[in-house]
């Protein structure tokens, strides 16, 4: 089940009291906001419409957000949900619309989520290139063969795809190739299901 | 190989016993290889000036020049001697510069591969698994995520490069990893 703090509740009680229509409209109104962001324009229609102050309009729509992500970082199934919104008092006509809106979303919202937090440039892809370095100005004639690694990094904080391009030889890529090999079995060891297992 | 004028001066005086004894000629030749080949901790030239720092330190200069030039073009001893008497310098001692420099070739080639510039060098990796259990943004995730830190050199300094990555991507990254591999052996055996 849900706890919300009671700001968030008295934000959220707004929409218990108005009809299924309106709530329609804000179910709408949280889309547009989950799509393209806040909305001062369609705030000021509806608070013309409700009557009410515009930034009554841009609490609630921020409280319905919020209930969705609230919910989704609980990982609450459509059962649970149903019974959090019953429990905040909707009715269940209400209750019909949030449900829907909540398991349309869900997957969406569940995915987006762990890219945000803590987290430091994460590996995309990785390009590689063989070559052979054959003279350099204080070399005339050399073979020196070469990996070029050309690392895809996502960065997180500025969304953006960084390049990381390094070199390395032979027996370095053969070592580094044997030391993440071991990495991944270690990921699939006794030890770390046991570890998994019981934080579960 | 060209030879500049000073050079051929300096070396034409390396072989007058009068300027140069022996002694002196044979730590020389000693400590220009040992430098090149940057083993050289010990000896300094400074031990050598005598009565004649000038000359000695110009001697040693040139005949640096010479040993780097010739490891550079990759020439190899008999190449060198008839570069140098081509120039006129001959004598016993042409010789036995000759045969020092066939004999550390290796080492000065070594050390002057290692001048230029060239991308972020891979020594070495680092890896970590975690093993996430929560975060204020979810509630529960139950994922490993591993941090990957390559060791790299770069102009001569260590650098690191760090990201993270989960097992999928780090599954990825090993069979491309293991493809240059295969590759890099296939022309290994060629």
């Amino acid at each position: 089940m849900l706890t919300l703090k009671s700001e968030h509740k008295k934000h959220i009680h707004f929409l218990v009291e108005q009809s299924t229509n309106v709530l329609q409209d804000f179910c709408k109104l949280g889309l547009d906001y989950l799509h393209n962001g806040p909305n001062f324009k369609l705030y000021n229609v509806a608070a013309q419409k409700l009557d009410i102050q515009p930034e009554d309009v841009r609490c609630t729509v921020e409280g319905l957000i919020n209930l969705l992500l609230e919910s989704c970082k609980c990982k609450l199934s459509t059962s649970d949900f149903r019974d959090s919104i019953i429990a905040l008092g909707f009715s269940e006509d209400h209750e019909v619309l949030l449900t829907k809106l909540y398991t349309t979303k869900q997957s969406e919202i569940s995915e987006i989520l762990p890219t945000l937090g803590v987290k430091l440039q994460e590996y995309q892809s990785m390009e590689w290139r063989f070559e052979t370095q054959i003279s350099s100005r204080s070399l005339l004639s050399q073979v020196t063969p070469l990996v070029v690694l050309d690392f895809s990094l996502r960065n997180n904080v500025q969304q953006k795809i960084e390049h990381v391009i390094v070199q390395t030889d032979a027996n370095n890529l053969l070592h580094i190739t044997e030391e993440l090999e071991q990495a991944l079995q270690d990921g699939r060891s006794q030890h770390l299901r046991k570890i998994a297992r019981s934080i579960r | 190989m060209e030879l500049s004028e000073s050079t051929v001066k300096s070396l034409s005086s390396l072989q007058n016993p009068k300027i140069i004894n022996d002694v002196i000629f044979g730590n020389l030749i000693d400590i220009a290889v040992l430098q090149l080949c940057e083993k050289s901790e010990e000896k300094y030239i400074a031990q050598l000036y005598g009565s004649k720092p000038d000359v000695v330190k110009e001697i040693f200069g040139n005949l640096s020049s010479v040993l780097i030039d010739a490891a550079r073009l990759d020439l190899d001893g008999e190449t060198l001697s008839v570069a140098l008497s081509n120039a006129n310098i001959t004598g016993p001692r042409v010789k036995k510069l000759c045969d020092t420099y066939l004999s550390n070739k290796e080492g000065i080639q070594a050390s002057l591969s290692r001048i230029g510039n060239s991308l972020p060098h891979i020594v070495d990796v680092n890896w970590k698994l975690d093993y996430c259990v929560k975060s204020n943004i979810e509630d529960y995730i139950g994922s490993q995520l591993y941090t990957i830190q390559f060791s790299t050199i770069n102009q001569g300094q260590p650098e690191v490069m760090k990201f993270a990555c989960t097992t999928q991507q780090l599954q990825e990254l090993v069979y491309k990893l293991k493809d240059a591999v295969r590759h890099v052996e296939k022309v290994a055996n060629v």
